[in-house]
């Protein structure tokens, strides 16, 4: 049954997989509450020309995913400056500019089509030794980063004017936030591709949202939800050949759909049982 | 008593015209100040100065004798923001991560919660009477207990002055007399200063000790002791239509 953790290719894709279902969500849970869940759409638009970028100028493509990534995570915190008032209109103008640099990038060099297929839609056969260094290592540091700055992060989650006369440096958390945001999608790129990063930021998030009895516990169970969707989509990935991205992404709407039913069931079984103590009385 | 703030010769505008022209206020020590005006009288703006969200164009503004823009012991400033407006309420937040989240200045960057914090977030639920309900989700609660989870928030860090911003707006009567209870006893027993923006002009006439009347870009302050009638003064800024009705609210 296990049989697939003695190939060296699961072993990474299983290594990366857990590291991103927990930075996905821990992230993700305060893109949701603060209604920036689109923000990961578009850096990751601009992740894919940074990949490009990579590829036809022979240079690492997660370095230069990164580089541009951040970068447009920055132009992002300018532009929300710049029209105050039109707060997604940043992000469509990344989106937009990202988008455009990845086709113009991939036209310019025709022959990488294959590998660029891989960063698009996310591959359990492509993690590489080097990537799992690069993953394990930024994971590392974003988890320890939103351990210390959790109090921080939900309190300007929460009522970020509140966050600011309470002293916190909301300025700096939140160009902090955004870095963390450009370097959770770089890293989660290999496993479930740009196009579909942000929904293992949200789906999760979303699930949990449905079940959770406080902010804690809302994050604990948005890392639960993400890693079912990661280690039994890259496995059912690699029994069946198929895409792991889309595979971990249909499982996590998966478990939405299962924890919403298994909600209203619970609710009306509650309505019956409280009704019919009330007719009984 | 000690001046707690000191509004010096402050005007501000937001394009090219001012909304507050030459405004000048003095907040005591265990003052119970109510700001009552039209809609568009700027009180709004007048408080954001007074917490530096806004910066005036002209004039200073004065913190516990230091200036606004080198105050930096927030810790003793309480907010209470406008009900409605303020908060997401299907957030997955529990009262007493709400309360806690405001023990900021007391704990710093980077450290975290620990059972002292703890103790002190059940005190401030207790003065407002929500102790039982630390661990209930906060969008679960009604619009008067929200409101006073708030209060405790503000609570929490041990402030000497709180600020409202229409805190009883969209809350039903009964709510809002227990609330204005609590503010008293905030204000009597604890001796916290408190500034409060309201539309109910009814309550300001009863609770407060000092009326600060907004209009036309200008202030002016009433104190409840002194022999002008409070009419007279609201007259000038809401127009002769203006009838003070005191009505009491249910304890």
């Amino acid at each position: 049954m296990l049989e697939f953790l003695q190939y060296g290719f699961m072993q990474r894709a299983l290594f990366a997989g857990i590291t991103i279902g927990i930075l996905c969500p821990l992230i993700g849970i305060f893109l949701v509450l603060r209604r920036m869940s689109l923000i990961g759409d578009s850096l990751s638009h601009v992740a894919l020309a940074g990949v490009a970028a990579g590829i036809l100028g022979g240079v690492y493509p997660l370095w230069t995913a990164l580089l541009f990534s951040v970068g447009a995570a920055l132009a992002i915190e300018k532009l929300r400056k710049a029209y105050e008032q039109y707060a997604e209109l940043a992000i469509a103008i990344i989106l937009s500019a990202g988008i455009g640099t990845a086709v113009v990038l991939v036209s310019l060099a025709k022959g990488f089509n294959v590998d660029l297929f891989g960063y698009l839609f996310g591959s359990i056969t492509t993690v590489l030794k080097e990537d799992t260094w690069m993953i394990g290592g930024l994971g590392i540091f974003i988890i320890a980063a939103v351990k210390l700055l959790y109090k921080e992060l939900f309190y300007i989650a929460f009522d970020e004017e509140g966050a600011r006369l309470a002293g916190v440096p909301v300025k700096w958390i939140n160009v902090f936030f955004i870095l963390m945001i450009a370097t959770t999608i770089t890293v989660s790129m290999r496993i479930v591709g740009v196009l579909l990063v942000s929904s293992l930021m949200v789906i999760p998030v979303a699930t949990s949202l449905q079940i959770a009895k406080s902010f804690k516990h809302a994050t604990i169970w948005a890392i639960i939800f993400a890693q079912m969707a990661v280690i039994s989509g890259i496995i059912v990935s690699y029994y069946f050949e198929l895409a792991s991205g889309g595979t971990i992404v249909l499982l996590s709407v998966c478990i939405l759909l299962m924890v919403m039913v298994g909600k209203s069931i619970k609710k009306n079984l509650r309505k019956t049982i409280s009704s019919s103590t009330t007719i009984s009385e | 008593m000690d001046k707690v703030i000191q509004i010096k010769e402050v005007s501000f505008g937001y394009d090219e015209s001012l909304v507050l022209d030459n405004i000048n206020l003095d907040v005591y020590e265990g003052d119970y100040v109510g700001i009552v005006g039209p809609n568009g009288s700027a009180k709004s703006t007048l408080l954001k100065l007074m917490l530096n969200i806004l910066k005036p164009q002209q004039g200073n503004i004065e913190i516990f004798g230091q200036n606004i823009e080198k105050f930096k012991d927030w810790g003793k400033i309480g907010y209470v923001a406008q009900k409605a407006t303020s908060f997401n309420t299907s957030f997955p937040a529990t009262v007493e991560e709400v309360v806690g989240a405001n023990l900021y200045s007391h704990i710093g960057l980077f450290r975290r919660l620990n059972q002292v914090h703890r103790e002190r977030i059940q005190e401030a639920l207790k003065v407002v009477g929500m102790e039982s309900y630390c661990k209930r989700l906060i969008g679960n609660l009604s619009g008067g207990q929200q409101q006073k989870v708030f209060i405790a928030r503000a609570l929490v860090s041990a402030p000497k002055i709180i600020f409202l911003d229409e805190p009883t707006v969209g809350i039903d009567l009964k709510s809002q007399g227990e609330f204005y209870k609590l503010l008293e006893k905030l204000n009597k027993e604890m001796g916290i200063t408190i500034v409060m923006i309201s539309h109910d002009i009814g309550m300001i006439t009863e609770k407060v000790s000092r009326v600060a009347c907004m209009g036309d870009k200008r202030l002016v302050t009433h104190h409840n002791c002194c022999n002008v009638p409070l009419s007279e003064v609201m007259t000038q800024f809401y127009g002769d239509q203006m009838k003070l009705l005191v009505h009491h609210h249910p304890h």
